[in-house]
């Protein structure tokens, strides 16, 4: 009878939790994370039983948000990653892998798991208080007056994105259109209250990467049986062009009548009445010698007609998306009443131009200023396509954080290492006055120490997939990496003779250690002046906001995993 | 049956040895159900199985997966017991009757459990030895009911007059204010260490340190000089939602403190302007169309709508330069407003927030004492003065990935507004972080309550009003009166013993305490009997130990034999706190240890080593056994559960009845 179901009681698992249950839930997820990591990361095609989109990727940002886990620790794990990548959109597999060898380890410790999370939180501690200081070895100031490390970050963002199918120079050509578009965001003028504007990508399947580019200015895709109504027979108007942005319909509807009813005489042409109020601003904006009309919504055919006849080019259903770069780009502000516009409401443009790229036709509007620009992004099919957009917006974002916070790190595993080796030395000459605030032993310390620098390290040894050996230099801490005979490598042809972040070149007699073992505790040293910047301009850089984040979340992540003792799931 | 029967009490506890009991429960699915205290405790051994893991400060955290498939990490001892869902009735009292104590003392939840299991225990060992006392001569087979429902008497009797008298005067002395003397301001170390003692139980080993110190610092800078602390800790609880904002995705330690209020919301138009502006408050449509809801327009000819329709947007306009003629820059609406009125507003330099939820208002009401402003058309326009507050700055600010407005007020009426910003990487982590916040405040809400001594549970007072009145004479001589007190209460309760079954003025009297406990009233009603407000004491089990000696010395001394069994019982259970506090630890801190140290320091008067242990607010700690008792003095009144198909008229579920 009743519909009302009881409630089943909580299923409710005790723990602690094992090591065994724990790793089985993380093991899939790491190794599906760890696979994907680097610019050598195999890449991962999602999709689902039944059909539909398939998804070609390696970027956490679209691995992350395609996973359904239903193991409890794993579910924690991804919703602490997804967040990361939300804020951040780059190092979401560094700090998903992190993680994992974190619990992994951690869980194999005989040691009271509040020693290993408080341990594991001082080290942790370490990390960010060396890596905010201004002597830091393993972070370098960006110079915005080249664009050479700027160039590099975005480099090393799209090189570890393999599935967006790019040559060498295919990337390097990416990397400038990237940075190109960002420089455009960034408007003219300085003082308070400066809004960076936006790079709309505009995306065109089927043809080369090459082929990709960035117009300053918005397109604004528009059919061909379009292009003859809109535009008078004159053409598009040339230079100073005045511009009246709408952001109500003008279609000519009576909407917005209040909650009550309307009591409408058959004598009452509502339509007519509407139309007449349509041309009166029409007759307006051509006394006010407006060009060009853009509307967000829809525009009733005979107010087109009408415009068209007074050379004023009239564009209708823009959609909300666009309505804010426009208005940035042309000081048009979005009008939204049909009687007593001001004439501070209008904007301007330098020029319209009809734009035709592939099948598709547009109308370019050309801004006086700087600030909106459009991406025009070719590849040749869909799911790369798809794929390198993420990239871009990814380098878009990283690129944003740099200009807050203009540090770089280096990357190619020489952060991860170079962070390793000064925690090792850090750990052996550890005070006892930091162990009794601690409350542990000095054993315990260094154990947990221990697993924090081989869950490091096994990152950067992550970056290699083919088998090739890793090693660690016993006076920087760098990662060098030696390709397996056979192996072409195309990204560095000089491999061995490199770091990996390319700040360094091998020298004689520099004492190397293969990376995961044992090697005696040094303190890494900085570089000197003469070792920095050597010709090569091909450095590995990453974003310092980024991975700092990443690093912390990933440590509270896996305390907080550590620190379970029970499972309770509603069933219901 | 019973509304939701519990064919699926189903609580998996790997290799622990309370599955008998619900299994047994399983089984059971008759009506009525016989209850005693041995299935009670039952019951609540399997919760105390639960609780223990996460309680103290080396506790963990419990993850709980919500039907919906959303994460909590929690180690609050009421999220924990009621996301359990639990079917068994008896279960369900104590998860209410803790969940009561919770919602005023902002804490103790897993504490009110091990107590209560604690004495439980007690009870049922001196039940199952030989003891006469109890059963009042009779054999024990036959009456068990009878002593229990006796049991449940005792058990008042003895909270409200021996349990008060001994925190008043023994264990006051051991207590400390959290007001500095010289000048009776607050200290702020000890605030610090009682919300440490606090948030150890509360929040995860790793973050600890830094939401205490947090707390404290959001606790001072709300605070006004001249105001009096109840009322900012009030408004803070009653706020509190509209006073934080969770971030996800960063790290804990990037939570922060900002100035002034977060308005959840982005500006619908922002016109930046430098210094102080005038803001004014609306909640209805600033524009208005040809109908309204009550209102229907008949249209009679084409130029009439033109023309109305054209009034209509004058009017908006009109409306908007009249405010800016008033200075206004900032609106606040909590109705959505038409893209006609956010236009108007920017062609005037007039930024607007609309959407406003209207609790977000409200504090907005509260911190500047303004009124919204009606927007009939000839109001605005006529009166010259309209209601609007100054604001010391209104910007964006951007936490996280999204962009808020944030309010900074010049002045204030009754608290010094600022937000907190709360980061975590889950929701479910900073969901935690919330409520174990917000009931920060309310345990420093309980920390400040003002008392009024001695206010004893309503009805048992009128029984037991010669013992007051005696007692209240003779106060200066605890031992005497404590003595010629039980000489009373011997006669009293004996009388009390013999009628029990007979007199249906005492059946109603243990009735009334039922049901006041079932609405959960009588915590409400409860004051403390500690004379100042503020009283604090260190943590770590010292008061449960504290407690326990004097009990057990009152024990001794105490010539009525029951009251002296009851005392000895809670004084007993009370250990159970402290062991479980220190169960984890190893050689010189395990309990035993802990406690031979510390009776043998308080024997000989010397100071005791607390600098270690944090402070905690004796109030809370005194309404933790108060509630321990009320619940058990009902549970065991308990002797039949009957179930009902309908719903009772009452809410109540389970219904304790006599079928004697």
């Amino acid at each position: 009878m009743s519909r009302v179901e009881a409630k089943k009681p909580s299923v409710c698992t005790t723990g602690p939790m094992n090591i065994q249950s724990v790793r089985d839930s993380l093991s899939v997820l790491h190794g599906v994370i760890m696979s994907c990591y680097g610019p050598l990361g195999r890449i991962k095609q999602v999709h689902n039983g039944t059909g539909g989109c398939v998804l070609t990727t390696s970027q956490s940002s679209a691995l992350f948000n395609s996973f359904s886990v239903s193991k409890p620790v794993a579910k924690l794990l991804v919703a602490s990653i997804r967040n990361h990548i939300s804020c951040f959109s780059d190092s979401g597999l560094f700090a998903a892998s992190l993680c994992c060898y974190l619990v992994d380890h951690f869980f194999n410790l005989n040691i009271a798991r509040h020693t290993v999370i408080k341990v594991s939180r001082s080290l942790l501690n370490m990390c960010i208080s060396y890596l905010s200081a201004d002597d830091c070895a393993c972070k370098v100031k960006v110079d915005f007056n080249s664009s050479k490390p700027l160039l590099c970050l975005i480099r090393s963002v799209v090189s570890s994105k393999p599935a967006c199918m790019l040559t060498t120079q295919e990337a390097d050509y990416i990397s400038t259109l990237i940075l190109k578009a960002f420089i455009c965001t960034i408007p003219d003028k300085s003082g308070p209250n400066i809004v960076l504007g936006k790079s709309v990508i505009v995306p065109i399947e089927g043809h080369s990467v090459s082929e990709s580019s960035v117009v300053p200015g918005l397109l604004i895709e528009m059919p061909e049986f379009c292009w003859s109504r809109s535009v008078p027979s004159s053409g598009l108007p040339f230079a100073e062009i005045k511009l009246a942005l709408f952001s109500i319909s003008l279609s000519g509807d009576l909407c917005d009548t209040g909650e009550g009813t309307l009591n409408i005489l058959n004598s009452v042409d509502t339509e007519n009445v509407m139309l007449d109020q349509l041309l009166i601003l029409g007759k307006k904006l051509v006394e006010d010698r407006v060009n060009f009309l853009l509307c967000q919504k829809v525009v009733h055919p005979s107010l087109k007609q009408y415009l068209k006849e007074h050379s004023v080019v009239a564009v209708d259903r823009l959609g909300a998306a666009l309505m804010e770069p426009v208005s940035q780009m042309t000081g048009a502000q979005p009008i939204a009443s049909l009687s007593s516009i001001p004439d501070t409401c209008y904007g301007s443009l330098q020029g319209l131009h009809k734009m035709s790229m592939g099948s598709k036709h547009y109308i370019h509007l050309i801004p006086t200023g700087n600030s909106v620009c459009s991406f025009v992004l070719c590849n040749r099919n869909e799911t790369s396509l798809k794929e390198l957009m993420r990239t871009c917006e990814a380098a878009e974002r990283v690129l944003q954080l740099t200009l807050k916070n203009p540090w770089v790190l280096l990357g190619g595993g020489c952060t991860e290492t170079h962070l390793a080796a000064l925690l090792r030395y850090k750990s052996a000459n550890m005070h006892s006055s930091g162990l009794t605030e601690l409350n542990c032993t000095a054993a315990e310390y260094q154990l947990v120490a221990d697993c924090f620098c081989i869950s490091l390290e096994a990152l950067a040894r992550n970056l290699e997939h083919d088998g090739g050996e890793m090693s660690i230099d016993l006076q920087m801490g760098h990662c060098w990496s030696a390709a397996p005979d056979g192996a072409v490598d195309f990204h560095c042809s000089d491999t061995g003779q490199q770091c990996g972040c390319g700040t360094h070149r091998k020298l004689e007699g520099l004492k190397c250690s293969a990376l995961g073992s044992r090697y005696e505790p040094f303190c890494p040293q900085g570089s000197t002046e003469k070792q920095l910047y050597p010709k090569s301009d091909k450095f590995v850089f990453d974003c310092f906001a980024a991975k700092c984040n990443a690093l912390q979340v990933a440590v509270n992540t896996a305390s907080l995993i550590l620190d379970l003792s029970y499972v309770i799931e509603d069933p219901n | 049956m019973c509304k939701g029967i519990p064919d699926m009490f189903f609580l998996e506890h790997m290799g622990l040895p309370v599955e008998v009991d619900l299994c047994q429960w399983k089984e059971m699915k008759k009506y009525p159900l016989s209850l005693d205290l041995n299935k009670v405790l039952q019951v609540a051994e399997s919760l105390e199985n639960i609780v223990c893991r996460c309680f103290g400060p080396e506790g963990g955290h419990v993850l709980f997966i919500k039907s919906t498939g959303d994460l909590l990490i929690t180690r609050d001892g009421r999220k924990i017991l009621e996301s359990l869902l639990l079917d068994h009735p008896v279960a369900r009292i104590v998860v209410h009757s803790a969940c009561n104590h919770a919602s005023v003392t902002g804490d103790g939840v897993k504490s009110f459990v091990l107590l209560l299991c604690g004495v439980l225990r007690e009870l049922q060992a001196a039940i199952n030895k030989k003891d006469l006392i109890l059963s009042g001569g009779t054999t024990r087979n036959q009456n068990q009911g009878h002593v229990l429902k006796r049991l449940s008497n005792l058990m008042m009797t003895f909270q409200t007059e021996i349990l008060e008298n001994i925190i008043v005067k023994q264990l006051s002395p051991h207590f400390e204010t959290v007001f500095l003397k010289e000048t009776n301001t607050l200290s702020s170390r000890t605030i610090q260490s009682v919300l440490d003692t606090y948030f150890s139980g509360r929040i995860g080993y790793n973050n600890r340190a830094f939401i205490s110190r947090l707390v404290a610092d959001y606790f001072h800078r709300c605070l006004p000089h001249n105001k009096s602390i109840a009322d900012v800790v009030h408004t803070v609880i009653t706020c509190f939602s509209e006073l934080h904002t969770e971030v996800l995705g960063e790290p804990i330690e990037n939570s922060k403190i900002i100035s002034g209020i977060v308005l959840h919301r982005q500006f619908a138009v922002y016109c930046p302007s430098g210094g102080k502006i005038r803001a004014v408050i609306i909640t209805e449509q600033f524009h208005q169309y040809l109908s309204a809801s009550d209102v229907t327009f008949a249209v009679c000819s084409d130029a009439q709508l033109h023309l109305s329709q054209i009034f209509l947007r004058q009017r908006t306009e009109k409306l908007m330069k009249h405010l800016q003629n008033m200075e206004v820059r900032l609106i606040l609406s909590t109705v959505k407003q038409p893209e006609i009125v956010l236009f108007y507003a920017k062609q005037n330099g007039i930024s607007v927030v609309d959407c406003l939820p209207a609790e977000e208002i409200e504090l907005v009401r509260i911190i500047t004492g303004a009124s919204s402003l009606s927007t009939a058309y000839g109001d605005i326009v006529s009166r010259q003065h309209l209601d609007t507050f100054l604001i010391t700055c209104c910007q964006p600010v951007l936490l996280g990935s999204r962009k808020y407005v944030q309010l900074t007020f010049s002045r204030s009426l009754t608290l010094l507004p600022h937000s907190l910003v709360i980061c975590g990487p889950v929701k479910g982590l900073t969901e935690q972080l919330v409520s174990a916040i917000h009931s920060a405040f309310k345990m420093l809400q309980q920390l400040f309550q003002p008392v009024v001594t001695n206010c004893v549970g309503l009805d048992t007072a009128k029984n037991q009003g010669c013992c007051k009145t005696r007692k209240r004479e003779s106060v200066q001589e605890q031992n005497v009166t404590c003595s010629k007190y039980q000489k009373d209460s011997v006669c009293e309760c004996n009388s009390h013993g013999i009628s029990l079954n007979h007199s249906p003025e005492s059946i109603k009297c243990g009735g009334h305490i039922g049901s006041r406990i079932i609405n959960g009233d009588i915590v409400l009603q409860m004051n403390s009997p500690i004379d100042n407000t503020g009283s604090v004491l260190p943590g770590g089990g010292t008061f449960e130990m504290l407690l326990n000696f004097y009990l057990q010395s009152f024990a001794k001394q105490c010539q009525d034999a029951e009251l002296a069994l009851v005392c000895s019982v809670v004084g007993n259970a009370l250990l159970n706190i402290p062991q479980n506090i220190y169960k984890a630890k190893k050689r010189n801190t395990c309990f035993l240890f802990k406690y031979a140290q510390f009776i043998s320091a308080l024997k000989n008067n010397e100071a005791i080593e607390t600098s270690q242990l944090g402070l905690e607010s004796a109030s809370c700690k005194y309404q933790l056994v108060a509630s321990v008792l009320h619940c058990i003095s009902k549970l065991v009144a308990i002797d039949y559960i009957v179930g009902v198909k309908c719903i009772p008229p009452n809410t109540t579920n389970d219904e304790s009845t006599d079928d004697v």
